[in-house]
C-alpha cells in the first residue's frame, strides 16, 4: 500500500487534513446554536450566513476537488474545449442574480429547505415535489463519489495505493458532518479555498518559469494537437466544436443552482444583499479555475504522461497531482496534495446534507411521518447523509469508477430537467403542474437517449478510428444523428431542455383543454421580495426539550 | 456612504409593505438589463475563437475570456449598486 511512498509529501497532507478534521468537529460550537436537533440549523447553519461565509462556503461548494482534476484533465487532452468552464462560470452569476434572491425570500417566509419544498408549495403537486426531489438525489449521489475519484487522483500520485485511506477519509468526513452539519464545510471551507488560492498562483508563477515562459507552453499544447488526428482537438476551437462550447457553458450554468447543494449554500445566507454581493464576487474562484485549467497545457510542456492503472487504462485525472509532484518541493507538492484533498471534503460534506434534507423533507415527512418533529426530521436528515456517503464510497470501490463519472455527466443533464418547476416556477404559475410532469419526462428521455448516442472515439495516427467507448461517451451530441448535414454537435442537455420546454408547453394547453384541475398555489407574489427583518419570515421555532 | 441595515426599523420604513414595494421595485429595475453583457461576451465563441492578438504569449481566446471575468464582475457590481433598496 506504500511503496515508492514520498514521506515528506504524506507528512504535510496527512497533517493538514488532521487540522481541517479537527475543524470539522469544533465547527458543532461555532456560531452555536441552542440546538443542532433542528434542520434550519444542522442542516443551513442557522439559515444566517453574512457575505463572507457565504463567499468560501459556496466556492468552496460549486469549485469541488473533480472540477480540479478534472477540467485540466480535459485541456490536456482536447486543448479549447476543456477552458469551457470558464465561460460557463463567467455566465452561470449574472443569470441566477435575480432568480436566487427571489428563492432566497419565498423559502425564508415558508420555511423551505429544499428546491422540491418550493415546488410542492407552488405547483400544488407532491407527485411533482416528489419527481424533482429524487431527480435531485440522483444526479447528486454520482457527484458525490467523484469527490473520491479526486481524492484518489492524489493518493495515487503520492505513491498511496489501496482503498483503506479513502474509506479512513470518509469514515472522518461522515463523522463530523453527522455531528456538525453545514457548520462543518463552512468553516473548512476557509482553510481549503485558502489553500487552493496559495497553490494555484504558485503554480502560475512558478510552473511557466521552470517551464522557458508561456511560448512554450503553448507551443507545446499546439504540437500535440497538431500531430493528433482528433478533429475536434487544438488550442482554439475547431469551427465544428463552438456550437458545443456555447450549449456546454450555458446549459452547465442553468444547471448549476438547480443542483440541491448550490441552494443549501445559498438559503443558509443571511439577507438577499449576502446573495446579490456573493454573484459579484464568486468569479474570483472562475479566475481560479481559468488558471487552473491552464495546468493541462503546462502539464503537456512538462512531458507528463498520466498514471495507468493495472488494466492498462491511463488515468488523465492524475496529471495535475504529477505535475505539481514534478514541478515542487516536496513539502509544497503537499499542501497542493492536500488543497485537493480537502477540497473534495467541502462540497462532498455539503452535497450529502443537501440530499439528505431532500430525502427527509420530500420523501420521509411527505410520504411516511407526516408529523414528523423538528428534531426528529434533524435526525432523519444526519442518519440519511451517513447512509449517501457509505451509497457513494461503495459506488467507487465495488463498481468502476467509471460508473460514477457516466452518472454525474447523466446528472448535469437530468438536474436541468427540473429547471421550468424551479427557476420558471420563480417567476410564473402558467404552466399545468402535469405539464410540467410531461415535461421533464420528456426531457429525461431525450437526454438518456441522447448520451446513450454518445461514442467516445479514439483517433489512431494511421487515420483509423476506435470507438473507446460505445455509449454515454461524452455530453457532445452530433447533430448529424439527427439526420442534419453536418459535424457540428451540441450539449445533449440543451437539446434534452429544449424538448422539456416544448413538451411543458403542448401539454399545459392539452391538461387546460381537458379541465384537469390546476394545483393550488400557497405562495403569494409579495412573498418574492420579502427580506431579513420583514415580520412574515418564518423565524427558527424555539425547540421542545 | 450610509450603511443599509434592514433590522432597523427605520431602514425598513415604518410600513414593511412599502419596504417590500421597493426592492420590488429593485428587481425590476432596468439596471439588471446590465447582466446580459457578460452572457453575449462569451457565448458567442466566433467572438473570440482566434489565437491573435496575442498578449505576453497567450493566445486571444484564453486571456479575452479570462478579461470577461473581469467586466462580469464590474458589470454585477454595478447592478448592485445601482438596484440597492
Amino acid at each position: 500500500m506504500f511503496d515508492n511512498v514520498n514521506g515528506v509529501e504524506l507528512t504535510v497532507f496527512v497533517v493538514l487534513f488532521a487540522v481541517v478534521s479537527a475543524l470539522g468537529f469544533v465547527a458543532a460550537r461555532w456560531r452555536r446554536a441552542d440546538d443542532l436537533e433542528h434542520l434550519d440549523e444542522w442542516g443551513l447553519g442557522g439559515r444566517n450566513f453574512g457575505a463572507w461565509i457565504t463567499w468560501f462556503l459556496l466556492g468552496g461548494d460549486l469549485y469541488t476537488a473533480y472540477t480540479f482534476v478534472a477540467v485540466p484533465a480535459l485541456v490536456f487532452g482536447a486543448g479549447a474545449i476543456g477552458f469551457f468552464a470558464v465561460p460557463y462560470t463567467i455566465v452561470v452569476y449574472p443569470i441566477v442574480f435575480l432568480v436566487l434572491i427571489r428563492l432566497w425570500s419565498v423559502s425564508h417566509v415558508h420555511g423551505f429547505v429544499t428546491p422540491a419544498d418550493f415546488v410542492r408549495a407552488r405547483h400544488g403537486s407532491s407527485t411533482l415535489a416528489l419527481l424533482v426531489a429524487i431527480t435531485g438525489i440522483v444526479a447528486t449521489m454520482p457527484y458525490i463519489a467523484l469527490q473520491l475519484v479526486g481524492i484518489e487522483a492524489v493518493l495515487k500520485a503520492m505513491g498511496v495505493t489501496g482503498h483503506l485511506p479513502i474509506i479512513v477519509a470518509f469514515a472522518i468526513l461522515a463523522a463530523y458532518t453527522y455531528n456538525s452539519g453545514l457548520r462543518a464545510p463552512a468553516l473548512i471551507a476557509f482553510v481549503k479555498d485558502t489553500l487552493i488560492y496559495l497553490v494555484i498562483i504558485v503554480a502560475v508563477i512558478v510552473i511557466p518559469y521552470k517551464l522557458g515562459g508561456w511560448d512554450v507552453i503553448f507551443g507545446a499544447a499546439e504540437k500535440k494537437f497538431t500531430a493528433s488526428p482528433n478533429p475536434v482537438d487544438g488550442v482554439i476551437l475547431p469551427g465544428p466544436a463552438q456550437l458545443q462550447y456555447a450549449t456546454l457553458a450555458f446549459g452547465s450554468a442553468l444547471a448549476l443552482f438547480l443542483y440541491p447543494h448550490s441552494v443549501t449554500a445559498v438559503l443558509a445566507s443571511r439577507d438577499r444583499n449576502v446573495i446579490k454581493r456573493n454573484m459579484a464576487a464568486l468569479p474570483a474562484y472562475s479566475f481560479i479555475l481559468g488558471l487552473l485549467a491552464l495546468l493541462g497545457y503546462m502539464a503537456i510542456a512538462a512531458g507528463i504522461t498520466p498514471i495507468t492503472d493495472d488494466a492498462g487504462k491511463a488515468d488523465a485525472n492524475t496529471i495535475v497531482p504529477l505535475l505539481f509532484d514534478n514541478m515542487f518541493p516536496s513539502w509544497f507538492a503537499g499542501v497542493a496534495f492536500a488543497a485537493i484533498g480537502i477540497g473534495a471534503l467541502v462540497p462532498a460534506a455539503i452535497m450529502s446534507i443537501a440530499a439528505a434534507n431532500l430525502w427527509t423533507r420530500n420523501i420521509y415527512v411527505e410520504y411516511i411521518n407526516k408529523d414528523a418533529t423538528p428534531k426528529q426530521e434533524a435526525r432523519s436528515s444526519k442518519l440519511a447523509s451517513l447512509v449517501v456517503k457509505v451509497g457513494a464510497l461503495l459506488a467507487i470501490l465495488a463498481l468502476d469508477p467509471q460508473f460514477s463519472i457516466d452518472l454525474q455527466l447523466i446528472g448535469g443533464i437530468i438536474i436541468l430537467q427540473t429547471l421550468p418547476a424551479v427557476a420558471l416556477g420563480l417567476y410564473t404559475r402558467w404552466f399545468h403542474r402535469w405539464g410540467l410532469i410531461a415535461g421533464w419526462a420528456a426531457g429525461m428521455a431525450v437526454g438518456f437517449w441522447t448520451t446513450y448516442q454518445i461514442q467516445q472515439k479514439v483517433f489512431n495516427p494511421d487515420g483509423t478510428v476506435t470507438i473507446a467507448k460505445a455509449h454515454f461517451g461524452g455530453s457532445g451530441f452530433p447533430l448529424s444523428e439527427l439526420g442534419l448535414d453536418t459535424t457540428w454537435s451540441i450539449y445533449a442537455g440543451f437539446l434534452a431542455l429544449v424538448a422539456n420546454l416544448v413538451v411543458c408547453v403542448v401539454a399545459t394547453f392539452v391538461f387546460r383543454a381537458l379541465n384537469v384541475p390546476e394545483g393550488e398555489d400557497r405562495t403569494k407574489p409579495d412573498e418574492y421580495f420579502a427580506d431579513r427583518g420583514d415580520p412574515r419570515l418564518r423565524d427558527i421555532p424555539e425547540v421542545v426539550h | 456612504m450610509t450603511v443599509h441595515d434592514p433590522d432597523r426599523p427605520e431602514d425598513r420604513g415604518s410600513d414593511p409593505r412599502a419596504y417590500t414595494a421597493r426592492i420590488e421595485r429593485s428587481d425590476h429595475s432596468p439596471w439588471n438589463w446590465l447582466l446580459l453583457v457578460p452572457l453575449v461576451l462569451t457565448l458567442f465563441p466566433p467572438l473570440y475563437n482566434r489565437i491573435d492578438p496575442s498578449l505576453g504569449d497567450i493566445p486571444f481566446f484564453y486571456w479575452y475570456q479570462m478579461a470577461a471575468i473581469a467586466v462580469s464582475v464590474a458589470v454585477t457590481l454595478v447592478v448592485y449598486q445601482k438596484t440597492r433598496v
